[in-house]
This record gives C-alpha cells, sequence and structure tokens, in this order.
C-alpha cells in the first residue's frame, strides 16, 4: 500500500513539476545590448528566484514589429520587453505596454532609479529605466594631435575643416562616423541651436533660414566630401563598429561610449578617445532607456521580479562595464565615480546641462523618424538638395500629424 | 453501395473533408479577414474602432507614386531574375544530364545554396560585397582588375543589380531540379533519331529538347515569377538598411517591403490588406498569363 502510495506522489510530483517550471519561465525580448552581460549573475538570479529566463536578443526593428504583431492578435511576443529609443511612439503610445502602477503599489520603485518620470504616462508607469542614455560625440586626441590640433572643434564648421584636413593628411580616410539616419541630422540639428519642433508640435525645423537646414546640408557635405565612410550609406556597418574598427576621428557616441572606445580588446582607437561636449549651443537629447512587461503577457509577477533583478545594482554595474552604459541608479552612478571608472565625467555633466528633448510619445513619431532616416539615405545617395530634402520632411511630418490627431 | 463507393466516401470523409475544412480555417478564413480589412481604415497606431471605407485603400494606393514605383522596382527584378535563372539552370541542367565523374556530388553541390536561408545568403553576400574588407575586392583587386576597393552596395543603380545576382544564387537550385527531371523525362529514342538523321546539337535543343522541356520551363518562370516578385528576405539582410525605427532603404523597396512597411512598421492594416491583394492580383494574372500561354500550349504541342 505504502509503495503504491510513493508510486503515485512521483507521478503527482512528475506532473506538477513541469507545469511549475514553466510557470516560471518568462522571455525576455531584447537587442543585443540589453542582453545581461554577467551570465553568472544571471543564473544566480534564476537560481534563487526559480525563474527561467529566455533571452531573444533581435534587432531594433524586428522588436516593434514582433510586439506589434503579437500584440494585434492579444497574444504576448515575449514577457518583457527592452525599451529603446523608439518604443515611446512604437509600443508605448500605441497601448502594447502593460502598466506597471499595480505591482509598484506593491513593491515601490526607489527615488534612487532615475529617468522614472519618462515612462510615466498620464499617471501609468510602463518602464522602469536601465540606464540613462545621452548622445554625445567622442574623438580620438591622437589624431587630432597629428593633424595640429590641441582641442576638439567648437563649431561645427570647424569640425568640419578640421575633419578636411585630417583626411587630406591622410591621418583618416573617414574621419566622420556619423550614421546617414534620424539621428544624425537631430544632434546637429539641436546643437546647432535649432528647437525642431514648437509647443504645437509645428515643425520649425523647416523655417526658412532654420539651423536644422543648415545641419542637413552640411550632413550631406560630409557624405559627398566623403568624410563619412560609404560603407555606412550601404548599411552593411553603423557609426560605433566603424569607429572601434578604427576608421574615423569623431564619433557619435553616448555618455559611456569612451568605456567602449578605450578597451583594447573592443577598440582599435584605445586608450585615445576622449569625450567632447557638442559644437555651438551644444544640446543634445537624453534618453532613459527601460525594461517593461508587454500587455499581453501572461507571467506578469516572475516578469516583474526579473525586472527588479535588473534594473539593480550589481546588474547595473555589469552592464556598464560591458557595454558603457551609464547606470540609471544614482548611487551606482556615484559608487563608479568614486571607483574613478566613470570616465570623462565632467564632460558628462556639462553636456548633460544641455538637453532639448523630442517629441518622441507623439503617435506618429515612429513611421515619421524611419521616414526621415529613408530621405537622409535618398539624398545622400542622390545627392539631392538638403532644403529640398528638409521640406519634403516638413511634409511628412504635417500629413502624419493630421492623420493621427 | 458498392465497395468501390465505399471506399471513395471514405476517402472523401477521412482524408478530403479534414483537409478542406484545415485549408479553409488555414488559408481561405484569414485571406477572407484580410479582404474585409482591405476595406477598412484599420490602423493599430489609432486606438478607434475601424470604419468601413469600401475602396477607398485601393485607390489611395493606385494614386500613389510610391506604389507605381515599387510596383516598377519588383517588376524590374523579375525580369532581371527570371531570364538570369532561367540561363544558369538550364545550363546546368543540360551539363548535369551529361554523365561525368563526380556527378551525384556535383548535383548535390548545387541544391547547398537553395538549402540555406535567404536571409543566410544575404548576409553572406553582405559580408562578400563589404567595401572595406569584403572578399569580391580582395580577389578582384589581387587580380589587378580594381584600383582601389570598392563600396558595392552605395550606388543605388547598382543595388538592384546586387539584389538580383544574389536572389539568382538563392533561387537557381530549384528550377535547375525542375529542369533537370524535365530533361530526364524527354524519350531517349526521340534523341536517337535525331542523332540518325543528322541533327546538330543546336538543332536537336532547340526542335526537340526545347519544346519538350517548355511546361518543365512553365512551372519554373511561374514559380519563380512568384519568388522575385515576393522577394523579401535577400533584401531585407543585403540593402534594406535598416536602422533604429525601421528605415528602409528607397532604392530597393519592392512591393513586399512596402507591405511590410505598411502593415508591420506603421500598423496601417486596412491599406496593407489592400497592398496584399494588389499583389496577389498582379502574381496571380501573370501566373495565368504563364501557365495558359506556356504550359497548356507546351502540353499541347
Amino acid at each position: 500500500m505504502l509503495t503504491m502510495k510513493k508510486a503515485l506522489v512521483s507521478i503527482m510530483l512528475l506532473v506538477l513539476i513541469p507545469i511549475s517550471i514553466h510557470a516560471a519561465k518568462i522571455t525576455f525580448l531584447t537587442p543585443s545590448w540589453g542582453v545581461p552581460p554577467d551570465k553568472a549573475l544571471l543564473e544566480s538570479f534564476q537560481k534563487e528566484s526559480g525563474i527561467t529566463v529566455e533571452i531573444q536578443s533581435v534587432q531594433n526593428k524586428d522588436l516593434f514589429s514582433r510586439i506589434q504583431v503579437a500584440a494585434a492578435t492579444k497574444q504576448a511576443a515575449a514577457d518583457v520587453v527592452f525599451l529603446t529609443q523608439e518604443a515611446p511612439s512604437n509600443l508605448v503610445a500605441v497601448g502594447m505596454m502593460h502598466s506597471l502602477n499595480d505591482l509598484m503599489g506593491k513593491d515601490p520603485l526607489e527615488s534612487d532609479l532615475t529617468g522614472q518620470k519618462f515612462w510615466n504616462i498620464g499617471g501609468e508607469q510602463f518602464g522602469v529605466p536601465v540606464y540613462a542614455q545621452l548622445v554625445m560625440m567622442d574623438y580620438n586626441t591622437d589624431r587630432l594631435k597629428q593633424a595640429g590640433y590641441s582641442s576638439p572643434p567648437k563649431t561645427w564648421n570647424e569640425l568640419k575643416s578640421m575633419s578636411k584636413k585630417i583626411k587630406s593628411s591622410g591621418i583618416d580616410k573617414h574621419p566622420i562616423a556619423m550614421k546617414s539616419s534620424d539621428w544624425s541630422w537631430y544632434l546637429m540639428s539641436l546643437s546647432m541651436g535649432d528647437p525642431m519642433f514648437d509647443k504645437d508640435m509645428k515643425p520649425v525645423f523647416a523655417n526658412k533660414g532654420s539651423k536644422a537646414r543648415v545641419a542637413m546640408r552640411m550632413l550631406f557635405d560630409f557624405f559627398s566630401e566623403g568624410l563619412i565612410s560609404p560603407e555606412i550609406v550601404a548599411g552593411t556597418v553603423n557609426q560605433h563598429s566603424i569607429f572601434w574598427s578604427g576608421s574615423g576621428t569623431f564619433h557619435q557616441g553616448w555618455q559611456g561610449s569612451i568605456r567602449v572606445g578605450n578597451n583594447a580588446k573592443k577598440s582599435k582607437q584605445a586608450p585615445y578617445v576622449a569625450y567632447m561636449v557638442l559644437p555651438e549651443v551644444g544640446n543634445t537629447w537624453s534618453f532613459p532607456a527601460a525594461i517593461g512587461i508587454a500587455k499581453y503577457s501572461k507571467n506578469v509577477e516572475a516578469s516583474w521580479k526579473f525586472i527588479r533583478w535588473y534594473t539593480g545594482k550589481e546588474n547595473q554595474k555589469s552592464i556598464y562595464n560591458a557595454f558603457g552604459l551609464y547606470p540609471s541608479r544614482a548611487s551606482v552612478a556615484a559608487e563608479l565615480n568614486d571607483e574613478g571608472v566613470v570616465d570623462g565625467y565632467s564632460q558628462i555633466l556639462a553636456q548633460s546641462k544641455k538637453v532639448d528633448e523630442l517629441p518622441r510619445y507623439t503617435l506618429w513619431w515612429g513611421p515619421f523618424t524611419a521616414k526621415v532616416t529613408e530621405e537622409i539615405l535618398t539624398a545622400v545617395q542622390t545627392d539631392a538638395d538638403a532644403d529640398k530634402t528638409v521640406d519634403k520632411i516638413a511634409g511628412i511630418w504635417n500629413e502624419l500629424k493630421s492623420e493621427y490627431e | 453501395m458498392n465497395r468501390e463507393t465505399r471506399q471513395d466516401f471514405v476517402f472523401i470523409g477521412v482524408i478530403l473533408v479534414p483537409l478542406i475544412i484545415l485549408v479553409g480555417i488555414l488559408i481561405y478564413l484569414p485571406a477572407l479577414d484580410s479582404l474585409l480589412t482591405s476595406f477598412t481604415n484599420e490602423n493599430l497606431r489609432i486606438l478607434r474602432p475601424p470604419k468601413f471605407i469600401w475602396l477607398k485603400n485601393y485607390s489611395k494606393l493606385i494614386e500613389s507614386s510610391e506604389f507605381w514605383t515599387v510596383t516598377a522596382r519588383s517588376l524590374l527584378v523579375v525580369v532581371l531574375t527570371l531570364p538570369l535563372e532561367l540561363f544558369i539552370s538550364l545550363g546546368l541542367a543540360l551539363l548535369l544530364t551529361e554523365a561525368f565523374p563526380g556527378r551525384a556530388m556535383v548535383r548535390t553541390l548545387i541544391i547547398l545554396p537553395w538549402m540555406l536561408p535567404p536571409i543566410v545568403n544575404g548576409f553572406l553576400w553582405g559580408w562578400l560585397l563589404n567595401g572595406e574588407y569584403g572578399a569580391l575586392n580582395g580577389l578582384l583587386y589581387q587580380l589587378g582588375f580594381i584600383d582601389e576597393y570598392v563600396t558595392w552596395l552605395k550606388n543605388p543603380d547598382t543595388q538592384v543589380l546586387w539584389v538580383t545576382v544574389v536572389q539568382t544564387w538563392t533561387r537557381f537550385a530549384f528550377p535547375t531540379i525542375i529542369l533537370l527531371a524535365g530533361l530526364q523525362s524527354i524519350p531517349m529514342d526521340l534523341l536517337d533519331a535525331a542523332k540518325v538523321d543528322g541533327a546538330s546539337s543546336w538543332q536537336t535543343f532547340r526542335n526537340i529538347i526545347l519544346p519538350l522541356l517548355m511546361p518543365s520551363i512553365a512551372v519554373v518562370l511561374t514559380i519563380e515569377f512568384i519568388a522575385s516578385l515576393q522577394i523579401f528576405d535577400v533584401i531585407w539582410t543585403l540593402t534594406a538598411g535598416g536602422s533604429a525605427g525601421g528605415a528602409i532603404n528607397p532604392f530597393t523597396k519592392t512591393l513586399m517591403l512596402y507591405n511590410y512597411e505598411l502593415v508591420f512598421r506603421d500598423l496601417r492594416i486596412g491599406l496593407g490588406a489592400a497592398l496584399s491583394y494588389l499583389i496577389l492580383f498582379l502574381s496571380l494574372g501573370v501566373a495565368i498569363v504563364f501557365v495558359t500561354r506556356l504550359y497548356n500550349q507546351a502540353v499541347k504541342t
């Protein structure tokens, strides 16, 4: 009889164990830089919590479409989602993320986590900040010295003339590592002091004589004069990989990018990379990258536990050490600074005071910004006129605005 | 009811009916749903109930210049790919009908690019054509054909050509197999008779092999037309130039990429569904022409 009971219990356990394991399994959809870099840390989390995390690393563009397609059929492509710079428009504004308010009611987020406000829409929290992104520029000090310059440029015109000299003197074939995309234009425009949009969401970048027009013209010049590698236009490389592979003197990076640039194992530019505060007015945009839970996730509790671990101190430190992504926890940032591992802290601080946000939460921002990149790509491949391109982009903005409003 | 009729009923009931139901549920029902969606203004980005707008999506597409540019580009890919594929696969099929040592191995090797997913082929060619470290540049430079490395995928005029090359590379094995099967079904006595009558190789090919191969060619053209018109993976990995936010390189945007853009990036479900139906009508129209003109005519001959 006892043996019979034992057998029954064993069978029950065999049946129930897989069910409990299944219930504690979550999927995490993320671009490559969101994959937890410290495998041992992740394993210990899995062991302690009993939650198995299946990580799906995909490209940004695939990340959005996966979630959008799944959400159309009221399914979650993954439980936890990494929220990048286009996520506010592509995922949050379109209602594809789960509100974290209930979870935060039981387990409130610490005020130490900066950037929470960015992901709070109408009182609903949709993401927990992972790292603070501040788009910056860095440069190779040695190449600048070789060309006879002792300090980085103060204007974009200066940057252009320095690049031309660096190229003509054979120091660097393609001195500027920037992409033929929306980002480059926004960065240059904001840096020149153009607000791009007014409070009524009118595209003031298209005003006659605007700085954004100057920025577009200059960006096109960078390409036509061969200051940016044509491989970037071909789309086979991006500005970061090409810079770290050794090509480029000025690089569009972020707060933390010189951590990678000066790592000899990852970059041929090491140890000469330093930040520069953006030229002229010097504005940039900032963005707290976050993680959240997909709207139709069936593993909300387990996902929350993972999010809390992911945005915890240890993981933030390991993310900074691996990818140079600046922690969203003020205490971690302070600790890293005390340890002396935050390179270029004073420049980061100086740059962080010059921020002008873009309207990323507007419903049509996603399709708009993709179209901006397409127009820039078209223009640099056909030597199109910068003013006409800006006018066309303004037309696209107005058309989308009237459609979505 | 005799035994044969009973067997027929069993066949219909057990195999045919479930199959029809399955195909109906998996293909025709979603297709019908898409058709109905194509008459609405459904846009997942705007949280509102979709409104019936009849044929407005279709007229919007037909009136837009982008639709015609993209259609023309898709047809250009087809026009460039089909002859190239047919030429290569027919040549290979003719070669592989001949007996030579290692023929079985060569036949297997030829299938290899077809066995690789198109995405892998796209990435592979992307690396080969890279302007900084690509193998093609290395080879041409070593052979003295170029003085400096070329960024092959930068020029918008040549991007479509490279897409054609990679699509041909990805697909040529399938037509080769179909044509090889077609060649092997040609009766040997016809070829022997031609030889006895003193026909040259060209005459044998033109008057015997080609007419008898026409049904296979029609099949190849139909399938490859659809594959080329619906090309996606190769462009996505080779020249789409996707970046954050999903921008698509306008110079290699074909119908399927445009459809992807409308449905999955911009979430304009209604408009995207209408485009899907326009693509379906286009594919269907050309397939009917191939089948009725080439296949039926060849079979009659």
